[in-house]
């Protein structure tokens, strides 16, 4: 006989379950409409080419890449995921026969896979689950919540599993399932009923009785799933779907001129990515564990800034957000991107905290101390470092770099940046970088006086306007300029530079500093040097997570000779050192970022910790100082130091 | 209550000393300008008061076209209107200055409450308001560092040695501001910054040249002029500052 079972087998009255279905298609139906109503509030932005959204979306969505970098849990969630895929291609296996008389249910096809596959599947799900309950309730990690919607969820799903196999198990218990012993786990349990010499009628009643109770228990968690967090299975892929498909880009330039609202204050501020953002966010609290403002105590949680986004476009969708979003949480951020590199569903945090900026900034004047000095030095004297007595000029003094001049062409131009002009240490970067320049034999030329903030820390601070401003003003000059490549020692000025000033009319060949010097080691123009010492290397975040840029510095160290071990966080990966967002130019009570940072790069017993960034230069010298490390360099003055004598020009 | 408050933009006083010159009189250099600190503190003084009492704000700057700096931030601040006086940059007889001033205040309309700053951040003289009030016969308040309108009165908070002083004051009045937590100066909205930036400043002539004490020179003292930065670790850099005071200021840190 062809191996095969009856669907729908001591069920008679099978054909009510359309009744509850009826409702739980109307009952999802209009929850999703909830949802899509207020997505459809926010403004629309251009998609742009589908390619990299939908190699982005298999990545993140289909292979879950972002999830399983949590192993754990992230592998179990993949588990999850994947079983409850096989279940419910199963079910419509089951419909297929049941509804449309297909001869599905039979063969090898029943065995290996109806029966077989969908039981592994099954089981894969009850551990899955138990390692999500473990570790909530047993671990109780602070990132994960313990409401009651956090029980209900995976707990429903535990009792469809059980249930499942309970009603497999009793029929093949009641029917002597020929093939039973392919359903491993239900036959397993058949056993059980025999041990327990479980009356067939009474068998009969039971498997009766569960089978509706675990359709209605099924149809409720369905319906359910645009009412909670389980909507990410949809939302999920969408927002990686609608997320940025690159690194590098992020904030949008609006027109303020015409702009209705100066920033974003209310839900129609948002972007339609925005608010399907809020839909998907599954809570899973990696976001926060990877925020270094949450680490250090400050009163910021980006989880927490979508959730209460979220309340709040439920709840009171037409009130200013200022209700949901307190100052000191907006401004407490850094901007260093790492919660939307954990968050395995590409939930965009650092736009909606930018964009709730600006409407402080710029319709209310709200920014705080030191960081509005910063804006101020910005718009009066083209820098933010306040009470610098030097000149744009000052840090180059004794070297033989020209200053560009109207009408000459410009092969190489080195962008200082603010730092490397005004701050004393970054100036001392600076000082190496245009010698290592010069002994190439590089025709490098600065702007001198002409250079002009990017505008970056005006921008983080949500002044827009200014930023704008300075952004015009620096495009138009350095078309004037037209240099055939800018190199820069500074990530926020590339960030601007290379990405950012695009939205200007700028199309500059932009490179930051470890990958000029990176290929004048391969293509020997720097000549190797060796026996240096044991080294860190701290990431800074506009160079790695928003340029991915993670190799070429390490490739300098080595250049250099020096020996590299590596911090837990490194790469893309990488834990802030508490400059960014403007926090370079504010006063930062205790715990400070950088302290933590610093103790992770001193725990490695470098000699050295090594960036490349004047503002991560800073906060690492003061962090690691504090901590009782050694010394803190820039990849520049590194490799100064030990190739000096010895550049090979071509 | 309307108020008129007198601003100025200076030469920017971070600047690095290298980059000022000086020469006919002035002070130059391919550097910006900033307004005047007491002039915000003036600025924010005035804002609160027209706010508080729902008056009109009008400002007014005596100079050239470098005076706009300190007027379009005034206009951006919710001043109604700006005035400025052509006059030269550098240095004026303050007594003249305080004559430019009130006919200027009379042109403009006059006001129940005058606000300046201090004293200007190039030439520190702290004298013109209280030569403005004497011109104008009205009672002065130096050095106040808040105001709270109060009816048909002022209630005014001033700086006193060690400490500070309220009081109350009936306008017509003349307020000199000085920097304290209530006349920290406010970043402006953007949209108040664009409206600022198409709004007209009216011009108007000086009523005379200016007479009384002229510069017929100026130059940086050489000394203050030679700053130099002191490098290396912090305690190598504290002894060498040590050092370098007991030369500049005799007869300190010689005993212990
Ligand atoms: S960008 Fe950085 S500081 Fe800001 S919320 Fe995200 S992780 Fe926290
Ligand atoms: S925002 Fe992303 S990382 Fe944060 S809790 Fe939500 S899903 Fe997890």
């Amino acid at each position: 006989m062809t191996p095969h079972r009856v669907v729908y087998w001591n069920i008679p009255d099978h054909a009510w379950m359309y009744l509850p279905f009826a409702v739980l298609v109307v009952v999802f139906c209009y929850g999703f409409y909830r949802r899509w109503r207020i997505w459809s509030k926010g403004q629309r932005r251009p998609i742009g080419p589908w390619g990299p959204r939908l190699r982005r979306l298999g990545r993140h969505a289909g292979l879950q890449s972002g999830v399983v970098k949590r192993r754990l849990q992230g592998y179990a969630h993949v588990a999850l995921a994947v079983a409850f895929i096989l279940l419910f291609i199963g079910t419509l296996v089951v419909m297929l026969k049941s509804d449309f008389g297909l001869p599905v249910m039979q063969g090898a096809f029943y065995l290996w896979f109806e029966s077989f596959t969908l039981d592994a599947a099954g089981l894969a799900g009850i551990v899955a689950l138990a390692i999500f309950l473990w570790r909530r309730y047993g671990l109780r990690p602070q990132a994960l919540s313990r409401e009651a919607a956090d029980f209900f969820v995976p707990f429903s799903l535990l009792i469809i599993l059980i249930t499942g196999f309970v009603l497999q198990s009793l029929r093949i218990y009641a029917t002597h399932d020929p093939w039973g012993g392919y359903s491993f786990v239900g036959y397993a349990l058949a056993s059980l009923w025999g041990a327990l010499h479980l009356g067939i009628p009474a068998a009969l009643l039971i498997h009766r009785s569960l089978w509706w109770f675990h359709l209605l228990l099924a149809f409720s968690f369905l319906a359910a799933i645009p009412y909670s967090k389980m909507m990410h299975l949809f939302t999920g892929p969408l927002a990686i779907f609608l997320s940025e498909p690159t690194r590098g880009s992020g904030l949008d330039s609006p027109n303020l001129e015409t702009a209705e609202r100066l920033g974003v204050n209310f839900l129609s501020d948002l972007t339609v990515k925005d608010l399907v953002d809020l839909d998907a966010c599954t809570e899973c609290g990696r976001c926060q564990d990877a925020c270094p403002a949450f680490a250090s105590g400050k009163p910021l949680s980006p989880k927490q800034v979508i959730l209460d986004l979220r309340e709040h476009a439920r709840s009171r969708p037409n009130e200013p957000l200022t209700l949901a979003i307190k100052d000191e949480t907006l401004f407490a951020c850094t901007t260093c991107r790492a919660c939307q590199e954990a968050c395995p569903v590409d939930i965009e945090h650092v736009p909606k905290i930018v964009g709730m900026r600006r409407f402080r900034a710029m319709e209310e004047g709200e920014i705080p101390a030191g960081l509005s000095d910063a804006v101020q030095g910005i718009e009066e004297r083209g820098h933010p470092f306040r009470g610098s007595q030097a000149s744009r000029t000052t840090w180059m003094e004794g070297l033989d770099l020209r200053v560009w001049q109207e009408g000459t062409p410009c092969e190489t131009l080195l962008w200082v940046g603010c730092a490397g002009a005004f701050d004393p240490r970054a100036q001392k970067v600076a000082r190496a970088l245009a010698q290592l320049l010069l002994a190439m034999g590089e025709d490098v030329k600065v702007l001198g006086g002409r250079e002009s903030c990017t505008g970056d820390p005006a921008r983080r601070a949500g002044q827009e306007y200014l930023y704008q401003i300075q952004a015009q003003q620096n495009v138009e000059l350095l078309q004037q300029v037209a240099p055939k490549r800018i190199v820069t020692m500074c990530p926020h000025c590339m960030q601007q530079l290379r990405n950012e000033y695009r939205d200007f009319g700028a199309n500059f060949e932009v490179v930051h500093h470890s990958e000029y010097l990176s290929m004048a080691l391969v293509t020997g123009r720097i000549s190797h040097a060796a026996g240096g010492k044991r080294v860190t290397y701290h990431d800074p975040c506009y160079l790695s997570r928003y340029n991915g840029i993670v190799d070429a510095p390490r490739e300098v160290l080595s250049g250099a000779g020096m020996e590299l071990t590596e911090m837990p966080r490194h790469g893309t990966d990488s834990f802030c050192c508490g400059a960014g967002g403007g926090w370079a130019f504010r006063e930062e009570g205790a715990p400070r970022v950088n302290r933590l940072r610093a103790k992770e790069a001193v725990e490695t017993g470098a000699e050295v910790v090594a960036t490349s960034c004047p503002f991560c230069l800073n906060m690492m010298s003061d962090g690691v100082r504090a901590e009782g490390g050694g010394e803190v360099q820039d990849i520049a003055e590194i490799l100064w130091e030990q190739v000096a004598t010895s550049p090979v020009a071509d | 209550m309307r108020v008129i408050a007198f601003v100025k933009s200076i030469l920017d006083p971070e600047a690095p000393p290298g980059a000022i010159r000086f020469d006919s009189g002035r002070a130059q250099g391919d550097v910006g300008q900033v307004l005047g600190p007491y002039e915000g503190n003036a600025l924010e003084l005035a804002a609160q008061i027209a706010e508080g009492s729902g008056g009109a704000f009008v400002a007014i700057a005596l100079g050239g076209k470098e005076q706009e700096t300190a007027l379009r931030k005034a206009l951006a601040l919710g001043a109604t209107s700006a005035v400025r006086v052509e006059r030269e940059e550098g240095f004026h007889d303050p007594l003249a200055t305080a004559r430019e001033m009130q006919a200027a205040a009379e042109a403009a309309g006059g006001a129940d409450v005058y606000v300046f700053g201090r004293q200007a951040g190039d030439w520190d003289q702290a004298v013109t308001a209280g030569l403005f009030a004497g011109l104008a016969g009205l009672p002065l308040v130096p050095i106040v560092q808040g105001a709270e309108v109060r009816g048909a009165a002022l209630s005014v908070r001033r700086e006193i040695q060690g400490g500070y002083e309220e009081g109350e004051i009936s306008p017509p009045c003349v307020l000199s501001a000085s920097n304290g937590p209530g006349t920290l100066l406010r970043l402006p909205k953007v949209k108040d910054v664009m409206m600022a930036n198409r709004k007209p400043i009216e011009v108007r002539p000086a009523i005379s040249p200016s007479g009384g004490f002229k510069v017929s020179d100026l130059r940086a003292n050489a000394a203050s002029r030679a700053g130099r930065r002191i490098e290396g670790d912090l305690k190598s850099q504290a002894e060498a500052l040590a050092q370098d005071l007991r030369r500049v200021i005799p007869g300190i840190g010689g005993g212990a």
